[in-house]
């Protein structure tokens, strides 16, 4: 069997162009509905239950959950679901009681930075705003990456030989560009929509964008579930060793020892969930766009749906390309790092294991691209590239707030109009376009998809988490605490591999044998914050302003 | 593993389940209150705060 075989064809093409001149119009057509920067920002806060569900689900199914999902489901089988379940019971628990996000909608703010100083002080609006802003980059980092391997992957993309003459003789590059200037022309179009058209194109490309993606799943669900057969689903556990159970730090699956989750993985990604469920600022945005509280709340109980189908669903067509190249060991083989003569892992200089031929991340498109036909494989890849398109939109306009709401305008002397406010927008818009172009398409990074994204989060949600919920609940909740907090999640970022590497040989160059991985590193970062929030708030409590002390009288 | 396994089962058809009822519970519920916000914004009501 050929992996790259692919039923995309120039129809396909078709059809996934047509999708995108659509988009086009749209954004156009939204620019005259923009009038003010709530308008521009936050649709004018009219967004009632269904079209906020709609809109929500639009951007929470991007591609890069598709495709860290489905990159789970082919790495750790079944295991892998626990995220689907964590996310489930946190999503009913939050709109069940309004935890947080019903307060949160009363404060009538924009973006969380503009609660810090309703709460706190400008201060703590503008460094909470930069934090937010160097998390939430770093975190779009490898969209555009994942975007790439599952377009390459699934239409079988070879770069045309005149492109590679000319990028070598022109500019001595001998890396493959094709792709990548795709890529660069999507990101393009997203730039072109949001900044003329802000959150009102936003939203309505994402409803566009929720019926075409959710189709596109149920559609290619299908396809899975028929190529496999259930006998196949059963067989990966039952015959090919697949990972089940969540609790063993074991991946069965695998050769390497302890790559599974286990009791410290779950812990860590429940920290994780459960605070980015409710502020991840792109969510969170949406929530702050709806009529009022009781809608906002509504919003999370309804979202348990959807974010249940962005997670199981990927994940089985992961298990699916699993049990489909299982027929083919020497083909699965080349998803795994190799190994050497005597059957062990083949190591590196450094005594690392050799990453594999083929990234896991691109079993899920290769395996959907031998099963889906031609012409519906158009159709779902329009939705994929929806979905790439979707989330993209609404991150770069959540960040682009965040940089004209909470640093631009608090450090200015006057006030800024709402045309020099949707003017900043849409120039930080294209800025952060282009930090994602040259860093996230053009630089290389090794890293496991949503492993990055968890530590890469956590920068911000350490800190946001004891900042929010304490400020909401916590009267004594000072200044100096949530400056320690958001400060403190800085810390997170210790829990990249590079630097978990650095502070084990660190930990053992001082004499400490102690060995810590980065769901430890992560916990970390959360339990820094949250100590530095409640005793930074106990030490130095907020001096009261008259005002405040007059109410309280 | 019968347990763990049927736990899986159940939030892989709750999810395709949920995914289809929800595309055809909320989408011309969707499209109706975006021409109302639509109207809305063209009205061009003064900024909220």
């Amino acid at each position: 069997m050929d992996l790259y075989r692919t039923n995309f064809t120039s129809f396909d093409w078709g059809i996934v162009m047509a999708y995108l001149v659509i988009s086009i119009f749209v954004g156009i057509w939204a620019n005259k509905y923009v009038g003010n920067i709530a308008g521009y920002l936050v649709a004018g806060r009219t967004l009632r239950i269904r079209l906020a569900l709609a809109t929500m689900t639009g951007t929470e199914i991007g591609l890069v959950t598709v495709m860290y999902s489905s990159e789970l489901g082919f790495s750790q089988q079944y295991a892998s679901l626990y995220l689907a379940l964590y996310e489930f019971v946190i999503l009913l628990f939050v709109g069940l009681s309004g935890f947080i996000v019903y307060r949160l909608r009363q404060t009538n703010v924009m973006t969380i930075p503009e609660y810090y100083e309703q709460r706190y002080s400008r201060g703590v609006r503008i460094l909470g705003g930069v934090m937010m802003v160097l998390s939430g980059v770093l975190n779009m980092g490898l969209f555009l990456k994942a975007g790439a391997l599952f377009l390459v992957s699934v239409t079988g993309f070879t770069e045309p030989q005149w492109l590679s003459d000319f990028m070598a003789a022109s500019f001595d590059y001998h890396e493959p560009v094709g792709l990548k200037l795709i890529m660069t022309g999507l990101l393009l179009l997203v730039l072109f929509y949001t900044v003329l058209g802000g959150m009102v194109s936003v939203v309505i490309t994402d409803l566009i964008q929720f019926m075409v993606l959710g189709l596109g799943m149920v559609v290619v669900t299908g396809f899975v579930v028929n190529e496999v057969g259930l006998d196949g689903f059963s067989n990966v556990v039952t015959q090919n060793n697949g990972y089940f159970d969540p609790t063993q730090p074991d991946n069965p699956s695998t050769l390497k020892e302890a790559d599974g989750v286990g009791p410290t993985g779950m812990t860590a990604q429940a920290v994780v969930l459960f605070v980015a469920l409710m502020l991840w600022p792109a969510g969170a945005s949406r929530m702050l766009a709806v009529k009022d509280s009781d809608v906002a709340q509504k919003l999370y109980l309804w979202s348990t749906i959807p974010f249940l189908a962005r997670r199981a669903l990927p994940v089985l067509w992961g298990i699916g390309a699993f049990a489909f190249f299982a027929l083919h060991p020497e083909i699965l083989a080349q998803f795994h790092p190799p190994v050497d003569a005597a059957g062990s892992l083949a190591l590196n200089e450094q005594g690392s294991p050799l990453p594999p031929e083929v990234s896991p991340q691109a079993a899920m498109p290769l395996f959907l691209a031998k099963v889906i036909p031609t012409g519906l494989l158009g159709l779902v890849t329009a939705g994929m590239v929806a979905a790439f398109m979707s989330t993209h939109d609404s991150y770069l306009l959540c960040w682009s707030g965040v940089i004209t709401q909470d640093i631009v305008a608090p450090l200015r002397s006057s006030p800024l109009t709402d045309r020099q406010r949707i003017l900043v927008t849409r120039i930080s818009i294209v800025l952060i376009g282009l930090a994602l172009l040259f860093w996230g398409l053009w630089y290389e990074v090794s890293s496991d998809l949503w492993q990055y994204m968890a530590v890469t989060g956590t920068v911000y949600l350490a800190g946001v988490f004891p900042v929010v919920a304490g400020g909401l609940y916590w009267k004594r909740s000072s200044s100096i605490g949530a400056y320690l907090a958001l400060i403190g999640g800085l810390s997170g970022i210790l829990a990249l591999g590079p630097c978990v590497r650095f502070v084990n040989e660190t930990l053992n160059a001082i004499g400490l044998s102690l060995k810590l991985n980065n769901s430890q590193l992560m916990m970390s970062a959360f339990a820094i914050s949250l100590v530095g929030f409640v005793v930074g708030s106990l030490a130095f409590p907020d001096r009261l302003s008259p005002q405040t002390e007059e109410g309280q009288a | 593993m019968t347990g763990w396994m049927t736990l899986w089962t159940i939030l892989i058809v709750g999810g395709g389940v949920g995914l289809i009822g929800l595309l055809l519970g909320v989408s011309a519920g969707a499209v109706r209150e975006l021409k109302e916000t639509l109207n809305e914004l063209s009205e061009d009501k003064p900024d909220p705060k």
